[in-house]
């Protein structure tokens, strides 16, 4: 996990990605890009799929932003 | 390229003009603002009974809504709860409207499964890594070099009847990488604008029947030329040859779907962005630090059409069906009703955006729904902030210190549905 998404806490959530929904659209990318990020394709790729406890808000916006529907979260098990 | 050819691709010929003009007359049925409207009815009927499109005449490419019991809903969360569910809102009421006109593969009318493989199929053709390889190699150059420096030593121009109106077509000429000259483009965007014109509500039977014509004589010149493109090997990075090539679950499209296709984006990819690129000038031009700020630092452009597609949506409203009893907001809506989201409050809603009601470049990342949302989102939207950027760029560069013409009519963005100004008068150095 790269240093800049490293968690304070234990992360609560982690993030499911369909990239066979993914259009490219870069909605995810734009409102929380610690988490979602695009590949050359314009694809999504996840900088990291534990959403740290003080990235949850942005990384749920993103997700319900997706116009595919490509993005949830998913709590983590315990 | 003949000089006479290069001459035609600077200004599209009248006809697109006043066909422009046309669309912009029946859309925008006379209210120049309605977001004070928009303001009290998010306030004190944020789901109304009743369709506001309906009682202020404004065309809508659904058909079929007589006698239905009619909603329209005003603020943000109510506008993504039914953009997002196309299965309990559906889209299908634009096969009775638009897709009459339009042929038997009409996207946007397409629900479920049907919907989900046309799109898987058409998806690739419109995605990112292929969008730079257009416009790097077809458009940008286009723009720049053949639409916005010829007119630079004229010290000033309008830039919707000059520049607005024919961008966007020779992208889709240059696009489609098939046709011969640019006068057939503007022949094309033409006709498309003949289909959307005949949405208007109390239509003259001659309307809808001169709206079949320019159907059919688009369908019939882009057939000739998906068949010269499948038959020379479809090997181009065009549009065409990709709708050719495309394949998803097995499934490819044959001659008659490609055309029907490329038919349908007349109506839908050239004057909608004319009319964002208008919107967006006026806003910079009325503000000319900010303009300044964007020039020096063009990352910024971005942002700022993000931030148009916002607060000034063109397309500014939507309709659904309703498949099923739901409730929005407290208020029940029985299966088959009819629903007008207003994309254009939507995106003011106070609730979402702070200090909703000012254009600012600068607020967080945050949807909104000028593009549409779900699963019918804007499929071109990808091109058109591109083709905006490049021309924004262009102008940056090439016109130095643009502003408005203080000696000519003050620009207006107006309307209520396709809103954009009518006319945006510059001058440089």
């Amino acid at each position: 996990m790269p240093n800049d998404v490293a968690p304070s806490q234990r992360p609560a959530f982690q993030v499911i990605a369909d990239r066979g929904s993914c259009c490219g659209y870069g909605v995810c990318a734009e409102i929380c890009p610690e988490i979602y990020k695009l590949d050359e394709a314009g694809l999504v790729v996840l900088a990291s799929d534990l959403v740290p406890p003080e990235l949850e808000e942005k990384a749920r916006e993103g997700a319900e932003s997706c116009p595919q529907g490509a993005l949830r979260l998913e709590p983590v098990d315990a | 390229m003949r000089a006479q050819d290069l001459a035609d691709g600077m200004k599209a010929p009248s006809g697109v003009n006043s066909a422009f003009a046309n669309v912009s007359a029946s859309f925008s049925v006379g209210m120049d603002d309605p977001y004070p409207l928009y303001r009290q009815l998010r306030r004190s009927s944020p789901v109304m009974e009743g369709d506001l499109m309906a009682q202020f005449g404004i065309p809508s490419v659904h058909g079929g809504t007589e006698g239905r019991p009619a909603f329209t809903l005003f603020r943000y969360a109510d506008a993504m709860t039914v953009l997002r569910d196309g299965a309990t809102y559906s889209s299908e009421l634009i096969g009775k409207g638009l897709g009459a006109l339009v042929g038997d593969f009409a996207l946007t009318a397409m629900g479920g499964d049907e919907h989900r493989r046309m799109r898987g199929l058409l998806q690739p053709c419109f995605a990112p890594d292929l969008l730079r390889k257009w416009k790097e190699e077809l458009f940008a150059p286009v723009i720049r070099d053949q639409l916005v420096a010829p007119l630079v030593e004229r010290g000033g121009c309008d830039l919707i009847e000059d520049l607005g109106i024919a961008f966007p077509i020779r992208v889709v000429y240059e696009v489609l990488g098939v046709m011969t000259d640019s006068r057939s483009a503007a022949q094309y965007s033409d006709w498309g604008l003949q289909i959307l014109a005949a949405m208007r509500r109390n239509q003259t039977p001659g309307t809808w029947q001169g709206a079949l014509d320019a159907s059919q004589k688009l369908y019939d010149a882009i057939r000739l030329a998906v068949e010269e493109r499948r038959a020379a090997g479809a090997t181009g990075h065009d549009l065409i040859s990709s709708l050719v090539n495309a394949e998803f679950e097995g499934r490819r499209l044959d001659d008659h779907e490609v055309t029907n296709f490329v038919r349908m984006l007349m109506p839908a990819a050239t004057e909608t962005t004319t009319r964002t690129f208008g919107s967006l000038m006026v806003l910079l031009l009325q503000r000319p630090e900010l303009l300044e700020r964007i020039r020096n630092d063009r990352r910024l452009i971005g942002k700022a059409i993000d931030e148009v597609v916002r607060f000034e949506p063109v397309a500014s409203w939507k309709n659904r069906l309703v498949t099923r009893d739901v409730e929005i907001g407290g208020v029940k809506i029985p299966e088959g009703a009819f629903l007008s989201v207003a994309v254009g409050s939507a995106n003011r809603d106070e609730n979402v955006f702070p200090d909703s009601e000012t254009f600012n470049i600068d607020r967080p990342a945050k949807l909104s729904f000028g593009f549409g949302f779900g699963p019918h989102m804007c499929l071109g939207l990808f091109l058109a902030k591109a083709e905006i950027e490049t021309v924004v760029n262009a102008l940056f560069d090439l016109c130095p210190n643009i502003r408005f013409d203080p000696t000519k009519p003050e620009a207006v963005i107006r309307g209520m549905h396709l809103r954009g100004p009518d006319s945006v008068h510059v001058i440089w150095d």
